[in-house]
């Protein structure tokens, strides 16, 4: 193998311009399928770490809907949490109940998302509970508005809609400023204690909430207490982590498709490239190959010197293509997170090592299929013919 | 006897025309042999120097090695033969242009996988043979053509040949540059290497200790 | 009873004891459901307090790209029954306004912003703008890898008209050799190059048709929608033809740069 090798390698820089041209060409394509892979991929693995960095293994929402998919509500979820953390598997419930009010902050008056939970469900770190008529904003919120803690602000509930001078506003203190993970870039939410939230929009009897999410003692339960939620339960719907991906993944499935035509595509045309330019290069030193061949060297050193060739442009190209590709998907994340509506968190293109290593293998073998014909055409050279052939 | 050719015919389709390159000659080529075959351009000399290189097979007639007949031998096993038994020069020397003259030498010791320091000895040797130590790590467009020629020359010697064949090795070369070819031939011979030449060159031709003319695919 | 005949042949259709919806086709063929099936719907998943509705009908929506991918079930039923079904009186989610001439649609926009609350007032062109915000994001994508790939297709282009010159290395030593002028021989480069780049953007013009074809087939069946998701447009070809024209002349005049100094007899002796 040696040999061959050396052969490949000291070919492939006789005409370095010329090979550098080749290789840029198919390093951009190159590029593409990495891109292509990281998308393919990319939502699933985004959702599952942000997901998975809240905690809780399985999550409950009105029936037939995804979690805050729609407005439709859970009602009654003290009695639900009671009985779900009273099946041995389950650590504890939590709640997440979300809607829209009108606020007023500094003379201004804007919409906003409200959220309703125990602290503790939406960040990862361990927080004091806020004090009694107290909320916390999240950072565009504070940033746009200019809203700081200690300072009060007036909140509407709408029920109806009406004009604002002829209701209450409720008046809470601005306690501290926080981060969620699930926040769209630019959104604005305010965050309550559950129960106060529930009172405040006057339906603290109906006990309604968005989403429950559960957290269990053994995480490789999830499967079969899902299951069990989904029949005790008819009013929700019990997803796990990974049926939640699921069900987003399908409704972004028109990224996925695209990348794997896209894909696709790209690795035709790399093909076609290393096909092309191995094919050229062997015909352009026939009389080289059969001198070869006439002086000794098999036809399986020549063969595989030839295979090394596609190889090699391959592996040069997926070098750069890589890092090109690197960059590129940094780019087309960007436009594709400027969607509303996104998790801050959320990515499109996620750098995991595993997607580089199957673009990698399958660059490599494009590689090894495009060198295959002119490879065996090296080997099967009828010497005596090609030498006179050149002569003449 | 090493090479023997026996009644052979080679005949090519060009343009769907039967063309019969070589009509029936034969040739016992022994050790210690230098023989040189001449003859108008196109008579089938090089097809006959190709048939003797194990490098094609006659239409009809047999080529024997040692007294084994090689036609039926498959290429994996006529390809070895050809690596460290026969050597070949050609007119166009066929350096690989990116390959130094020390490296081109080394390729067929390369393919039988000798170790690196034993390369590398017996390329010192090879290039002192033909005069060129001190060009060593030039490459061939560095060289002339005598020089390109001589390297080629060192190839073929690597694997210690017992046959060696020349097509036209002058063809390309000045006359002083082939009176330097011609001498290093009778060199090799002296040195026990058997070689058959295939030359238009009268001093190359006359350098051999036997000549043979063919015409039209048969000895005169 | 002639006449009592001709009245119940004269009672409307609707006459039925459900109130009637339309569904929509994603739906009925979840459901397996036809027109004039009587259907049960609830506010909630446990089925309390469901009601029984006709179903009069089955539509088909529109090729609204936004709505595409979601595949949603729909239900289309008069207000006053959903309210009934759902106990929410007097509640929507959309209050359409038509402005009485010469209104200003802005002003009375912000006028309703600052005064109630409960909704947020927009001017169609507003919504328009918002609603269509993700369609937008994927049109600049697809902008974004329309140029890479115009991008890796110019270096193929480019690389490829280059390396077939310089295959011809030796027929333009001869050319040269047997006296035709430096300017003939670019000119035949630069016609070659043009024309081979030409013909390769009509091929690709093809090929793009019969993909565009395929990619529309594909995705039409995978969302049941009569959406068009890829088109060569005239503009698409005339921009895709120029650019390889320009390749074409700039591959050409590359390599006639590279070979101007073709050092014949070099070329012809080796």
């Amino acid at each position: 193998m040696k040999f061959p090798l050396y052969l490949a390698l000291r070919n492939l820089l006789r005409h370095p311009g010329r090979n550098l041209l080749y290789i840029l060409g198919v390093s951009i394509t190159a590029a593409l399928l990495l891109d292509m892979t990281l998308l393919s991929g990319g939502i699933r693995v985004s959702l599952q770490r942000v997901l998975k960095q809240m905690g809780y293994e399985i999550r409950l929402s009105p029936r037939g809907t995804l979690p805050f998919e729609t407005d439709a509500q859970i009602n009654g979820f003290s009695t639900i949490q009671s009985r779900v953390e009273n099946m041995p598997e389950v650590d504890h419930v939590d709640a997440l109940l979300g809607t829209t009010i009108a606020v007023n902050a500094k003379g201004q008056t804007f919409t906003s998302f409200a959220l309703g939970a125990k602290m503790q469900s939406l960040i990862s770190e361990r927080i004091a509970p806020l004090p009694a008529r107290s909320v916390a904003i999240n950072q565009y919120l504070a940033k746009a508005k200019d809203i700081h803690p200690g300072q009060h602000i007036q909140i509407w509930f709408p029920g109806n809609a009406q004009a604002l001078d002829t209701i209450e506003p409720q008046i809470v203190r601005v306690d501290r400023v926080l981060s969620f993970e699930l926040d769209a870039e630019g959104q604005y939410t305010i965050f309550f204690p559950l129960q106060m939230l529930q009172e405040l929009m006057g339906q603290r009897q109906q006990d309604p909430v968005s989403v429950i999410m559960v957290k269990l003692k053994d995480s490789t339960a999830a499967p079969r207490i899902n299951e069990q939620l989904n029949k005790e339960f008819p009013q929700i719907t019990a997803y796990t982590i990974s049926s939640v991906i699921d069900a987003v993944d399908k409704q972004l499935s028109y990224f996925k498709q695209f990348a794997y035509i896209l894909g696709g595509i790209s690795l035709a045309v790399t093909f076609v490239l290393v096909f092309i330019i191995t094919t050229i290069s062997f015909h352009d030193r026939l009389g080289e190959i059969a001198l070869l061949r006439a002086i000794g060297l098999s036809n399986r050193t020549l063969f595989i010197t030839i295979l090394f060739e596609g190889i090699l442009t391959s592996l040069a190209s997926a070098v750069f293509g890589f890092i090109l590709g690197r960059f590129v998907a940094d780019w087309l994340d960007w436009i594709l997170k400027s969607a509303p509506g996104l998790p801050e968190n959320f990515s499109f293109f996620v750098m995991e090592p595993s997607s580089f290593i199957r673009a990698g293998i399958v660059l490599l073998a494009t590689g090894f299929f495009a060198g295959l014909y002119p490879a065996s055409a090296a080997a099967r050279l009828p010497v005596a013919e090609t030498l006179r052939e050149e002569i003449l | 006897m090493i090479v023997e050719a026996r009644n052979v015919e080679k005949v090519y389709h060009q343009m769907e025309r039967p063309v019969a390159a070589l009509r029936g000659i034969s040739l016992q080529v022994q050790k210690g042999d230098y023989i040189a075959i001449v003859g108008p351009s196109g008579c089938g000399k090089s097809t006959f120097l190709h048939l003797l290189g194990i490098l094609d097979t006659p239409t009809s007639g047999e080529v024997f090695w040692h007294d084994q007949p090689v036609d039926s031998w498959k290429e994996q096993r006529r390809t070895r033969l050809r690596l460290e038994k026969i050597g070949f020069v050609f007119q166009r020397f066929y350096l690989l242009p990116m390959l130094t003259a020390e490296e081109n030498v080394e390729l067929p010791l390369r393919e039988m996988n000798v170790p690196t320091s034993e390369r590398r000895t017996r390329v010192r040797e090879l290039l002192a043979y033909v005069n060129l130590a001190d060009r060593a790590n030039h490459l061939p467009s560095q060289l002339s053509g005598g020089e390109m020629q001589r390297i080629a020359i060192a190839r073929a010697l690597a694997n210690k040949p017992e046959f060696l064949l020349a097509d036209e090795p002058t063809g390309e070369l000045d006359a002083a540059t082939g009176t330097e070819v011609a001498d290093l031939f009778r060199r090799f011979n002296d040195d026990g290497l058997t070689l058959v030449v295939v030359t238009h060159n009268a001093e190359l031709a006359s350098s051999a200790k036997k000549m043979l003319r063919m015409k039209d695919g048969k000895w005169e | 009873m002639k006449w009592i005949a001709i009245l119940l042949l004269l009672l409307p259709v609707s006459a039925y004891s459900q109130p009637e919806i339309l569904i929509n086709r994603l739906l009925a063929d979840r459901l397996s459901i036809r027109a004039g099936d009587v259907v049960e719907i609830a506010p909630t998943g446990d089925m309390k307090n469901a009601e029984q509705f006709r179903v009069a009908g089955i539509y088909e929506e529109k090729a609204d790209p936004y709505q595409v991918p979601l595949r949603h079930s729909q239900i289309k039923m008069h207000l006053t029954d959903l309210e009934s079904l759902m106990g929410r009186y007097d509640q929507v989610d959309l209050i359409s306004l038509q402005l009485a001439k010469n209104t200003d649609a802005r002003k009375l926009v912000a006028r309703l912003n600052a005064e109630a609350i409960g909704f947020t007032a927009y001017s169609a062109n507003e919504l328009a703008s918002r609603t269509s915000a993700t369609f937008e994001v994927v049109s600049r994508f697809h902008k974004a890898i329309a140029f890479i790939t115009m991008v890796a297709g110019a270096i193929f282009i480019f690389a490829l008209i280059v390396l077939r010159v310089e295959d011809q290395r030796k027929n333009l030593a001869i050319l040269t050799i047997t006296g035709i002028s430096k300017r003939t021989i670019l000119q035949s480069l630069l016609l070659e190059s043009t024309l081979f780049a030409f013909l390769a953007s009509l091929m690709g013009a093809v090929i793009g048709q019969i993909a565009a074809a395929i990619v529309n087939a594909y995705y039409q069946h995978y969302y049941a929608t009569t959406l068009i998701f890829a088109q060569v447009s005239g503009h698409i070809l005339i921009q895709a033809m120029s650019i390889s024209f320009f390749l074409g002349i700039a591959a050409g005049t590359f390599s006639w740069i590279r070979l101007r100094h073709l050092p014949v007899l070099e070329e012809l002796g080796r």
